[in-house]
């Protein structure tokens, strides 16, 4: 966890990783300066396996991500479909077909190491569940530090469905066995910009 | 909810307790994974909370939040409904277990549903809400992994958050096989622990996709907000909330809370003192339904809120059971539970809360002894519990109220009015062991005394019991001791 602290220089930013890291999830950190592209293929490649595909992803995320360099960055990734997420009905079935959920998240809780998100049309919740693995964008200026600062952050707005993701999918229900990946996914990561 | 309190209507096993108590005790794989379970997350429980400090200054804020709220219940179900109605949603009031089935019968026929997925709710097992769907011709399958275990095998969950805690990976084995070959898809090819787990993910998946209904429980409603919360491991919750085009919440409503403050109190508890987590991996929060033609969310929501006998403890000594967040705690630390685990009990609500609160809720129709049986007065629970619920003192005022109702016949006050008497000087308790031991011999089997005459039968049902001795101490005592005068000084 030492390359946090070098990374972002900010507390909550290292409790966060640590926190993540402890449930089971991958950390990546796209440094300041640095082309955030090569951490999010790490990232990509690392939750589908060592071939990189071929895979399919579904993806959206948030308005402080750069959409722009999207194309360049996936580019390499050439054996890995994208398909974004534009809240029509068929995007159910996408979704389930999907290797790999990518999202941007509204806060994040350094406390727990948990991610929040709101259900909205363009920025839907069931990439983050129906795939077997799921990647999370999440701003450094957006991890708080505990669940009750980020809730905080909801009052006013609402929206009909949300959900706070601490960890992977997980049951103990047969012989008290951990097991992960139950109906959620069994992979998760998280890219810190 | 105002009008007539009602006694709540749940259902029961109605075997006598040593027959459900001794089928548990000899269920070994349930006794083994049973004790696994319940340590583990009793010491999750307490590391969780070791390095947390802010976890128990939310709890003591979480206590007075949710003592408030069950005070206020009456104003806050309705600012709770109105919330609800606002962002498009519908909230309906059962009084009774019927009257909440009905209720989601009726809109299962409405909007004519064919195939339901539930979340683990352990208020729909209390109404029996599933026996009611299936009448009505419509699929209805758990989606929590140790719930449709269970479903499969026909049986009933034997602990609030290990559903399935009393079998083991042959048995599971054998149900999703069967399972497999009913429903036409590849059987798990090993009973691993994680290759079942991946069949119930293959298995349910079609299943969810499909489903017209979901229907959950709910740990929380905040009124402010008209908010349903619910929190699971597994991620079943969200697919539920998400993908069919109705969505039914059934709640209790003693799950009320007051506002989005309160909830920033409470949200971490269920997770803290039920599994040791700081949270669980899934909070899914529903607030209204996401409309017509989008990808996810229901078209259409309803909230059944159950009373079923909860608003008549109120204003009673009882009323802080209303605050169980169903964390399970206090069934981990139960050394009763711990042997005979939830079955035995008898009700869908098991160990301390569930001795406490099935007669309650009923009114003492059901399950009024469990209180007397199944509690060593260790207090374990009251330490455990994160709602500070007095289960110990409950349980006493439950035996005193038994008393006076059940026991007070003229046979049991004169049974204890001799044992009194003859106990109550040494010379009587002297002869009445002298008596005893003229007449075991017609009681005794393999060297232990296995039932007596008369009242005292009934007390031999559970147990053995070494036979007076030969000579007992007292009379050893007189005999070198006294007799002779050689007494040492």
């Amino acid at each position: 966890m030492k390359r946090v602290v070098i990374a972002m220089n900010n507390p909550l930013v290292e409790e966060f990783a640590q926190r993540w890291a402890t449930l089971g999830g991958l950390c990546y950190f796209a440094e300041a300066g640095t082309d955030p592209g090569a951490a999010f293929r790490q990232a990509v490649g690392d939750l589908l396996g060592e071939a990189n595909g071929p895979g399919s992803a579904l993806y959206w995320s948030g308005p402080d991500w750069d959409g722009k360099a999207w194309a360049e960055w996936t580019r390499p990734l050439d054996s890995v479909q994208f398909v974004a997420w534009d809240g029509t009905p068929v995007m159910r079935e996408v979704a389930a077909g999907a290797d790999l959920g990518i999202t941007g998240c509204s806060w994040a809780v350094a406390a727990t190491g948990s991610v929040a998100l709101y259900h909205t049309p363009l920025t839907g919740l069931l990439p983050s569940v129906l795939p077997p693995a799921h990647l999370v964008l999440v701003n450094h200026k957006d991890i708080v530090a505990t669940v009750a600062d980020g809730l905080g952050r909801v009052r006013g707005n609402l929206p009909p469905l949300m959900k706070i993701i601490t960890g992977p999918s997980m049951t103990a229900d047969i012989e008290g066995t951990l097991v992960v990946g139950v109906h959620g996914p069994g992979r998760v990561a998280a890219l810190i910009y | 909810m105002g009008g007539g309190k009602m006694a709540g209507i749940l259902p029961v096993d109605t075997r006598p307790w040593p027959e459900r108590r001794d089928e548990a005790l000899a269920n070994q794989t349930m006794r083994t994974t049973i004790s696994l379970t319940t340590r583990r997350l009793q010491a999750g429980q307490l590391k969780v909370f070791s390095d947390y400090p802010e976890a128990e200054e939310a709890r003591q804020r979480a206590i007075l939040d949710k003592r408030a709220a069950i005070k206020d219940m009456d104003h806050l179900l309705e600012q709770f409904s109105q919330a609800v109605h606002e962002h498009g949603g519908h909230v309906h009031l059962a009084r009774t277990a019927p009257d909440a089935v009905k209720l989601v019968r009726a809109i299962a026929e409405d909007s004519k549903v064919r195939r339901v997925v539930k979340t683990k709710s352990m208020v729909t097992e209390e109404i029996e809400l599933n026996r009611g769907l299936i009448e009505d011709g419509i699929e209805v399958l758990e989606t929590d992994l140790g719930e449709y275990i269970i479903q499969r095998a026909g049986e009933k969950p034997s602990h609030i958050l290990a559903p399935a805690a009393h079998k083991n990976r042959e048995e599971v084995l054998r149900l999703f096989e069967r399972d497999a070959s009913q429903s036409g898809i590849e059987p798990p090819p090993d009973d691993d622990a994680k290759t079942l787990t991946q069949y119930a993910r293959r298995r349910l998946r079609q299943e969810f996709l499909r489903a017209d209904m979901g229907i959950t429980g709910g740990n929380f409603l905040v009124a402010e907000t008209g908010s349903v919360v619910l929190i699971t491991n597994e991620g079943n919750a969200d697919l539920v909330t998400t993908l069919p085009r109705v969505l039914v919440s059934v709640v209790g409503v003693e799950k009320i809370i007051a506002d989005w403050q309160a909830l920033q109190n409470i949200i971490q508890q269920p997770a803290l003192n039920g599994v040791g987590q700081r949270l669980s991996s899934y909070t899914t929060i529903v607030s209204g339904p996401t409309g017509g033609d989008a990808a996810e969310g229901p078209q259409k929501w309803h909230v059944v809120l159950l009373d079923n006998g909860r608003t008549g403890l109120r204003g009673t000594e009882y009323e802080d059971v209303l605050s169980c967040i169903r964390c399970g705690a206090c069934l981990n630390v139960c050394p009763v539970f711990r042997q005979v685990g939830g079955n035995a009990y008898g009700s869908v609500y098991s160990g301390p809360i569930g001795v406490v609160e099935t007669p309650l809720l009923t009114e003492g129709t059901i399950l009024a002894e469990m209180p007397m049986m199944a509690c060593t007065m260790c207090h374990a629970c009251v330490d455990a519990c994160p709602m500070d619920i007095d289960l110990p003192a409950h349980i006493l005022s439950l035996r005193e109220e038994n008393v006076e109702k059940h026991a007070g016949s003229f046979s049991t006050r004169q049974t204890y009015r001799w044992w009194a008497r003859w106990w109550a000087t040494p010379t009587g308790y002297q002869r009445s062991l002298r008596m005893a031991r003229a007449g075991q011999r017609f009681y005794m089997r393999d060297g232990m005394l296995r039932t007596a005459p008369g009242l005292a039968k009934g007390w031999f049902q559970s147990r053995n019991m070494p036979p007076v001795a030969k000579e007992t101490f007292h009379e050893w005592w007189k005999r070198t001791h006294e007799e002779g005068g050689d007494r040492h000084e």
